[in-house]
């Protein structure tokens, strides 16, 4: 297989995954810093996030108990960052030993894509389930029920987009019908 | 530079076949003209590189052009500008029947004369027919030719002078003949034809620029003759063959020796020899299938005409040949220059064929309905459909007629490369010890070896797993496979001002090397 | 020289162990509530007091001391029990009999307690049908003699008209007064045999009748005093007659407080008050806070069992009303850090309610975080959870004690034309409820046990 064809997908992909991607890194920066208190973030948590009444009548301040979160949310959101930025290179990699050998069989491979993204989505809603819901962090006790279902929503679509983006960029040209609206990508020698 | 090539015989026809197949492949010189000699017209072997040559002209012209389907010069496929006259075939004696009687108006000579026609030629040879060539009679064909060459109001005979013109306007000039030494219009007409043309070029006073080469085929098949219904017949018998050589070698021996007509000669021979299944004594019957010693003679043309060939003032006889064993390999092929790797070359244009054939030709053929299921994919997005979109109708115009008929055209010739590869390796082999595997060619062809007008079926369709064995089509331990080649054609970079089919043809032609 | 500097450094040692541990905190700050519970012996002084023996003398009395065939009669024995009862446990004893006045007795006349004779009613007829016994007068001077036990031998049939308005108060106001000294009254009833005349049954009609035909009747004493006097009584009567067969014995304990005791007073809560299972959480540990307060501290998890029980013969004085019911007063503080060493302040919680308490026969279960389960609280939180646990409101066991003896003023009719062999005491069960009525008045809320469970949770 042509090296320099599986590293130029691999640069289209890395920009594709960047294009969104650079939010989540934004954002686990700022949750690795820990909480300041005059943030707007602390407050948001408390607002959307947190059993407010909970904390309330527990007595601690939430500045205190949130250092625990930002740090929960901070390795979750690495961790999906790194499976997502993972599934999307080796799509893009992987894509080029597809057996796409006669015009028509890119589109049969779309059930591989498909099977493939599956399990990305999958090992997404585990991480999540597994950092908001398991025994694994104190912080998770701390999120209540709406809580979860947001960072569960936001984390599903967000990183979804952001896999997409860099499979959409980063498939190899004969394999793009395997993906969706690979096709509608636009002939360029540059893409 | 202006190139010539004169295949002579029925040899010399087949040997252009191996030829034009190579030129296609980008082996050859920039120009070429071609031309045939047979006194028997309805050859097969002619007649087949006739047709031949006309697919590779108009498919050239095709995607050559520079308003439509433009493959451009920097494309190695159908490199060779290949022209021909409208008849490629140059008859020695034309007329429904000749005679060599009525050549030499037999009836009108002296007696003397005629005593010495009488010395010379048997009666039967005086009255035979000869419209399916000169049956193996050198000596009937040597008094045809040389009453009938070096017209110059002929249409044949004119190109060569033109050639000798050009040579002393300065421009340099190859010209290259070829045919057997055994048989009859080769054996006749190959030293001949060579003499003569070295006569015009001292006419004309052409001291340089001109150089002439010539390939000579030593015996290299033999054939049974069936006993019942030859008596009487003149035909060409494969035991006398040897026996003609040795007697032919002698005369070039001293031919070489005191007028030194070539400036580079190539022989080539085999052994052992080629049984070939049919035998016919001439017409459209005799259609001999391509065999491996002739491809040598094509390539030791092509490398005569290579501006890498530097020739000398002395002549230089070269002899081809292969290895000792019984093993024909890839490395037995020569390369025509330093730049141009004749084993590369022809497994690219081998696994063009196959790939055109039997994944990407399909797919083009029939209406815009038809084809545009691939619109989406990229290749066809990059190739097709960007360079056969017609802005005026806001169309894309691949289904078109005349984008169609190069499609079909093309899909036709990449079959005749098939079959020619298959063919000459099965029947090089056929029945003898020796082996052959430069192609897997079991898995998309039959060989029946005794049905002669269709010794070799090319599959239709190929299942899956046929396809899948595109990666042992060639014998040379590059495992390229199909996939390799669409993610090829995706990737390759479309050359400057390529049009039209000229970019797909060009892209997957060189898709298809490793 | 080497002496100086190795002193030098044991003094800077401890100084700086006691610097690192002054700046842990590994408990918060609060007050804590101690027992207000009153030791009512201690109370007492040493000396004793005098002793007053009642002797109902009204007609109907004499039933007891004549033997009914079949039946045992045990009133003459029990009348000489207390005779020698009330010699031990007083300086001086004085009897007195009583009706509807009360008169002393001179010692004569004491001996003749245990025969018909003492009952024969030598008034005017119109004084022997009008008989009735005047307990109201008994506890206004059991109200001004607080520190004498007095001890009553009555048949205790009480008409409604002793029980309401006026009469009513002169029971209620001194009975208050007595039980607010942190004074007692314990009912002894004994089933004996009866061979006499029991009158003034009311009827219906408004009239009254009377029964000849009775041979069980109970008789009761009733004893007013301190409570070890009383179960001295108590005990000693039951010893002697009712060791082997209690089935014609009732007691009840009419007092202010039916708390027994204070169980943080004298270390009695350990271990074994929570679950064995506790025991083997991570880093359990059990100890006494300032020698007084137990603490519970280990790390659980969410699923943690955590049921406090205390046996009810720890908190409740035997034979008394008991408690109906109790409460738990919680508080608690929690800190993000779960390491003592890590902890540099406490942060009071506002949970609400998080226990239930619950009693059964044998126990008091506090059932922790029963509503507020422990799965809502945070792990990586070290929380400290205080419970004291008070008796709020004193209970009315004796009530049901005597409720097969008693019938009421409406039942009696129908109840005597029943011909009945055992004869029950009119409104008995109405007497005892006004009794535990007052001492429910005079009942305080009392701190029965405080505890501490200091635990975080790990998942």
């Amino acid at each position: 297989m042509n090296m320099k064809h599986i590293l130029r997908s691999v640069l289209l992909s890395a920009i594709g995954l960047a294009l969104l991607g650079w939010v989540s890194f934004w954002f686990t920066t700022l949750n690795a810093f820990g909480p300041d208190g005059e943030s707007n973030l602390l407050q948001w948590y408390f607002d959307n996030l947190v059993q407010r009444e909970e904390i309330t009548s527990s007595g601690m301040p939430w500045e205190d108990l949130a250092v625990s979160l930002y740090n929960l949310l901070a390795q979750m959101t690495t961790a999906l960052l790194s499976i997502t930025v993972v599934a999307a290179l080796l799509w893009s990699v992987g894509s080029h030993f597809l057996n796409v050998n006669a015009p028509g069989k890119a589109k049969f491979y779309f059930i591989y894509w498909i099977i493939f993204t599956g399990i990305f989505m999958a090992i997404v809603v585990g991480i999540v389930f597994w950092f908001t819901k398991s025994a694994e962090f104190n912080a998770a006790d701390y999120l209540s029920d709406g809580g979860v279902i947001m960072i569960s929503a936001i984390s599903f679509i967000y990183y979804f987009l952001v896999y997409y983006l860099g499979v959409l960029l980063g498939t190899a040209r004969f394999a793009r019908s395997s993906i969706l609206f690979g096709n509608k990508i636009p002939v360029s020698e540059l893409l | 530079m202006k190139n010539y090539i004169i295949g002579i015989g029925g040899t010399g026809a087949k040997c252009l076949e191996h030829l034009l197949h190579c030129c296609s492949a980008g082996l050859g010189p920039n120009n070429l003209w071609a031309g045939m000699v047979d006194q028997d017209e309805a050859n097969g072997n002619v007649s087949r590189t006739k047709i031949l040559l006309n697919k590779y002209i108009n498919l050239r012209s095709n995607l050559r052009n520079e308003s439509r389907n433009d493959l451009t010069k920097k494309s190695n496929l159908f490199k060779t500008n290949i022209t021909a006259n409208a008849d490629s075939v140059w008859l020695p004696m034309k007329g429904a029947n000749p005679t060599l009687e009525e050549l030499i108006n037999y009836n009108l000579l002296k007696p003397e004369v005629k005593g010495l026609m009488d010395c010379l030629y048997d009666p039967d040879e005086l009255k035979q027919n000869l419209s399916e060539g000169f049956r193996a009679r050198p000596n009937i064909g040597a008094a045809a030719i040389l009453s009938t060459t070096a017209n110059e109001d002929d249409i044949f005979w004119s190109q060569i002078y033109k050639a000798i013109d050009a040579a002393r306007g300065g421009e340099e000039v190859r010209v290259f003949i070829i045919s057997s030494i055994f048989g009859g219009t080769g054996a006749s007409g190959f030293p001949n034809i060579a003499r003569r043309i070295k006569q015009i070029q001292k006419d004309k006073n052409v001291a340089s620029n001109f150089h002439l080469g010539g390939a000579l085929m030593l015996p290299y098949f033999n054939y049974e003759v069936p006993e019942e219904n030859m008596e009487g017949e003149l035909f060409a018998k494969p035991e006398e063959f040897l026996d003609q050589t040795k007697g032919a070698l002698q005369y070039y021996s001293k031919l070489f020796e005191h007028e030194p007509i070539f400036d580079q000669v190539y022989v080539t021979g085999w052994d052992p020899l080629t049984k070939l299944p049919n035998f016919k004594m001439g017409g459209n019957l005799q259609k001999n299938p391509p065999l491996f010693p002739e491809l040598y003679a094509a390539l030791g043309a092509l490398r005569f005409f290579s501006e890498d060939n530097q020739i000398s003032d002395k002549q230089e006889i070269l002899h081809i040949g292969k290895n000792e064993s019984n093993d024909i390999l890839w490395s037995d092929i020569p390369n025509v220059s330093n730049s141009l790797n004749s084993k590369k070359d022809i497994s690219k244009l081998i696994r063009f064929a196959f790939s055109y054939n039997w994944m990407y030709g399909p797919a083009l053929t029939g209406s815009w309905s038809k084809i545009k299921k691939y619109q989406n994919e990229n290749w066809f997005k990059r190739l097709i459909y960007k360079n056969t979109y017609n802005t005026d109708t806001k169309a894309c115009e691949v289904g078109h007629e005349h984008n169609q008929e190069i499609i079909s055209s093309m899909q036709e010739y990449c079959q005749d490369v098939l079959t020619w590869i298959t063919d000459m390796q099965y029947s090089t082999i056929a029945d003898t010890d020796q082996k052959m595997d430069l192609v897997a060619s079991d898995f998309f062809s039959e060989f029946k070896d005794k049905n002669s007008s269709e010794r070799i079926k090319i599959k239709e369709k190929l299942n899956e797993t046929e396809k899948n064995q595109f990666n042992t089509l060639i014998n040379d331990n590059k495992n390229l496979k199909l996939l390799n080649v669409m993610s090829n054609i995706c990737y390759q970079r479309i050359e400057k001002d390529q049009k039209g089919l000229g970019v797909f043809m060009d892209i997957l032609f060189r898709s298809c090397e490793q | 020289m080497k002496k100086v500097l190795t002193q030098i450094s044991i003094i800077l040692l401890v100084l700086s162990i006691s610097s690192a541990q002054s700046n842990e905190k590994c408990s918060p700050d609060f007050e804590m509530s101690k027992s207000s519970i009153v030791n009512n012996s201690q109370n007492d002084s040493l000396e004793k007091g005098e002793v007053f023996v009642f002797f109902d003398q009204s007609t109907t009395m004499q039933g007891f001391t004549i033997d009914q065939p079949g039946q045992e009669n045990l009133y003459v024995n029990i009348v000489d029990d207390i005779q020698q009862i009330a010699e031990n446990i007083g300086s001086d004893t004085i009897y007195q009999n009583f009706g509807t006045e009360i008169n002393p007795m001179s010692d004569r006349e004491v001996a003749k307690v245990k025969t018909p004779k003492f009952y024969e009613c030598s008034g005017s007829s119109v004084e022997c049908n009008n008989q009735f016994s005047s307990i109201k007068e008994i506890f206004s001077i059991a109200e001004d003699e607080p520190a004498a036990t007095h001890i009553v031998i009555t048949h205790l049939n009480l008409q409604d008209s002793q029980l309401l308005a006026s009469d009513r108060e002169s029971i209620t106001d001194p009975l208050t007064s007595i039980l607010k000294q942190g004074k007692s009254i314990g009912i002894i009833g004994v089933m004996n045999s009866f061979n006499g005349k029991i009158d003034n049954i009311p009827l219906r009609s408004g009239d009254y009748t009377e029964y000849l035909d009775a041979e069980t009747r109970p008789f009761y004493i009733l004893v007013i005093g301190n409570q070890d006097n009383i179960n001295r009584i108590k005990d000693n009567i039951e010893e002697n007659h009712f060791s082997s067969n209690k089935e014609n014995f009732k007691y009840a304990l009419i007092t202010s407080s039916p708390i027994l005791q204070n169980l943080n007073e004298n270390k009695l809560i350990d271990e074994n008050n929570m679950p064995t299972k506790l025991a083997r959480e991570e880093n359990f540990n059990f100890s006494y806070m300032e020698d007084y307060l137990p603490v519970y501290k280990f790390t659980g998890n969410k699923q943690t069992k955590l049921k406090f029980k205390i046996k009810n013969n720890q908190i409740v004085v035997p034979g008394s009303t008991g408690v109906s019911k109790f409460s738990i007063s919680e508080k608690v503080w929690t800190t993000n850090k779960t390491k003592c060493k890590d902890i540099k302040g406490w942060n009071e919680a506002n949970f609400g309610t998080l226990s239930e308490i619950t009693q059964n026969n044998d126990e008091l279960v506090i059932d922790l975080f029963t509503e507020k389960p422990l799965k809502k609280l945070f792990r990586g939180v070290r929380y400290f959870y205080k419970i004291d646990v008070f008796a709020d409101k004193p209970g009315n066991s004796s009530e049901k004690e005597f409720s097969d003896w008693s019938v009421n003023s409406s039942d009696i009719d129908k109840f005597t034309q029943s011909n009945p062999v055992s004869f029950k005491t009119l409104n008995l069960e109405k007497f005892v409820s006004i009794l535990n009525a007052v001492s429910g008045d005079t009942f305080k809320k009392t701190l029965i046990a405080s505890f501490v469970v200091n635990f975080n949770l790990t998942k």
